[in-house]
């Protein structure tokens, strides 16, 4: 039941995606000025290397900038337009309306990385890529765009206009990749340096990035993803009081 | 079919809903009655399973709202105020998703879907955006949404807000369609539209129960008067309005106009006390020797007995044991 219960939110979240026309927008503000820094400014072309490393390297800023406009109107559109009410009124679980709604976004992220795959594929021939790394790069990506989404709406779950959500969701998130560079600016001693490098969304994507498949990497972002999808499950449940 | 039992809910310090009691029976169409803010959508919110009670239950065809909420929800077609649906779908796509989120068989889908279209009048706009639809199209994709898993069960939260007349009697009229085979709960303001769809009425104030009844004691008999125009024939000098005010059950007689032996006197009698039965004033006719013409119940006013038991400061509180067939 919960998995029909799941389909059925994403479904219609899908459909109201393809409504409004705001993936399109969303997935051009990605793919432009990923490939526009990977050519023009890491000058891939000048840099002699078959690697995609400084590609992949600029995904957690543009996820920053790009995935709190995904995730911005999840609830507070719901909670506007009264249709939160009518949703919960249906033997939907919370859990499913979540897991649904992230569903949905991750929907989005996934056909986005897929038109990614246009770059590695149109400088293969440059030279011998390591397609492991590629591959690891890939799973980095999707790994840190779950994790991202899910603060995002844990994020809006608790915002009242699609802007504050934005706004809020895109701070959250630069905290939480720029959080290792604190000990630049503050002396701090090692234990809580490392620390904020381990929560670092960022930090933990440099290894994907060099095309390592780090597991306690994957561990963080699985368990980060689902504790924020277990908070955004929590508030919902109090979204009528 | 419904029976609630002590439900209460706070929200902070306010007691929004305070220990309401009431049962709904099968085939009623019962009106929720309340000023603003007495707690009727927290109420309708809780039994639709929006809102989880503090203490208290309801117990919806044999499920509780506590225990077996999504149970207990599958058999209840919810409309919100306002009629909320999805701007950007179609018509057809938002009746889609609603049988979809309450687990219409696959197969079934689309009869249902084609079923509450037909029941509700909107095979005209089936495959029009629902940010298109005119208020009074809205509310009836609301019903239907509603209608969809054919649940037993219906709450109708302020269904008529916002429309024209037309529309209201439009709505009305569905309401009625719609609500012959279903156990209702219909929370209004307009208490023209309680006493033209509800034969029994729970009243709240402040979070509680004040009134509960059938709609026509509670207008009359609950305030311990009835109103009568009377139409008499008697001769010019009879002193009608004097005699008729010293019969029993009696309470006050207003002269509308006299009469002069061809045209009737006509008279507007108010009945209170233990007997207030419109035959009192059959008898005293006939005691009296005069001819009577006409004795017509005036509309006794809810809206009185909304006043009296929704202004007192504490708020008299009782449970309502609402029954019976329409």
């Amino acid at each position: 039941m919960t998995r029909q219960a799941l389909t059925t939110v994403l479904r219609k979240e899908l459909r109201q995606y393809s409504a409004t026309g705001m993936p399109y927008l969303v997935v051009a503000g990605f793919l432009v000025p990923a490939a526009v820094w990977f050519v023009w400014f890491y000058d891939f072309l000048g840099t002699d290397l078959a690697s995609l490393r400084g590609y992949f390297a600029a995904f957690p800023v543009l996820y920053v900038v790009i995935l709190p406009a995904l995730t911005m109107r999840t609830w507070v559109e719901e909670r506007r337009t009264g249709t939160l009410e009518l949703l919960r009124s249906a033997p939907l679980s919370d859990r499913a309306i979540v897991l649904g709604k992230f569903a949905a976004v991750m929907c989005v992220v996934l056909c986005m990385l897929l038109l990614t795959a246009a770059v590695p594929l149109s400088v293969m021939r440059l030279g011998a890529f390591d397609f492991g790394a590629i591959a690891a790069e890939y799973i980095g990506a999707v790994l840190l765009a779950a994790a991202s989404v899910a603060v995002a709406m844990a994020v809006s779950c608790r915002m009242r206009s699609q802007v504050s959500a934005y706004l809020g969701g895109l701070l959250v998130l630069l905290v939480l990749n720029a959080v290792h560079q604190l000990p630049l600016f503050v002396n701090l001693p090692g234990w809580p340096a490392e620390i904020l490098r381990s929560v670092s969304l960022e930090h933990q994507f440099r290894g994907f990035a060099r095309g390592v498949v780090d597991t306690g990497s994957v561990g963080y972002y699985l368990t980060l993803t689902a504790a924020m999808l277990y908070l955004a499950e929590l508030r919902l449940a109090r979204a009528e009081e | 079919m419904i029976e609630v039992h002590e439900l209460r809910k706070r929200y902070r310090e306010i007691r929004a809903v305070d220990g309401v009691s009431f049962t709904v029976g099968e085939r009623d169409l019962v009106g929720l009655l309340g000023p603003n803010g007495a707690g009727k959508t927290t109420l309708l919110r809780m039994l639709a399973g929006t809102l989880a009670p503090d203490s208290g239950d309801a117990v919806l065809c044999g499920r509780s709202i506590r225990r077996d909420s999504t149970d207990a929800k599958a058999a209840v077609g919810y409309l919100p105020e306002n009629a909320p649906s999805y701007e950007e779908l179609l018509v057809v796509e938002q009746l889609r998703f609603a049988a979809e989120a309450h687990f219409v068989a696959a197969g079934s889908r689309r009869a249902a879907v084609e079923r509450v279209a037909h029941q509700c009048g909107l095979e005209d706009v089936m495959h029009r955006p629902v940010r298109e639809l005119s208020r009074g199209y809205r509310q009836r994709l609301g019903i239907a949404q509603a209608l969809v898993h054919d649940p037993p069960i219906l709450i109708f939260d302020e269904p008529h807000s916002g429309l024209d007349p037309n529309q209201m009697r439009e709505i009305r009229g569905l309401l009625r369609r719609v609500a012959r085979e279903k156990a209702v709960i219909l929370s209004t303001h307009l208490l023209g539209e309680v006493e033209a769809l509800c034969e029994r009425v729970v009243l709240l104030s402040q979070g509680r129960v004040a009134g509960a009844g059938a709609t026509q004691e509670l207008s009359g008999r609950h305030s311990g008067v009835r109103r009568f125009r009377v139409r008499v024939h008697a001769p010019a000098d009879a002193g009608v309005e004097t005699a008729l005010a010293r019969h029993s059950g009696v309470q006050s007689v207003e002269l509308l106009e006299r009469g002069d032996g061809g045209k009737p006197w006509s008279l507007e009698v108010v009945l209170a006390g233990g007997n207030i039965e419109g035959s009192v004033l059959f008898d005293w006719a006939v005691e009296a020797g005069y001819r009577l013409e006409g004795l017509q119940e005036l509309s006794t006013d809810l809206e009185a007995v909304f006043g009296e038991l929704t202004s007192s400061e504490d708020g008299s509180s009782d449970s309502g044991a609402v029954g019976g067939r329409r």
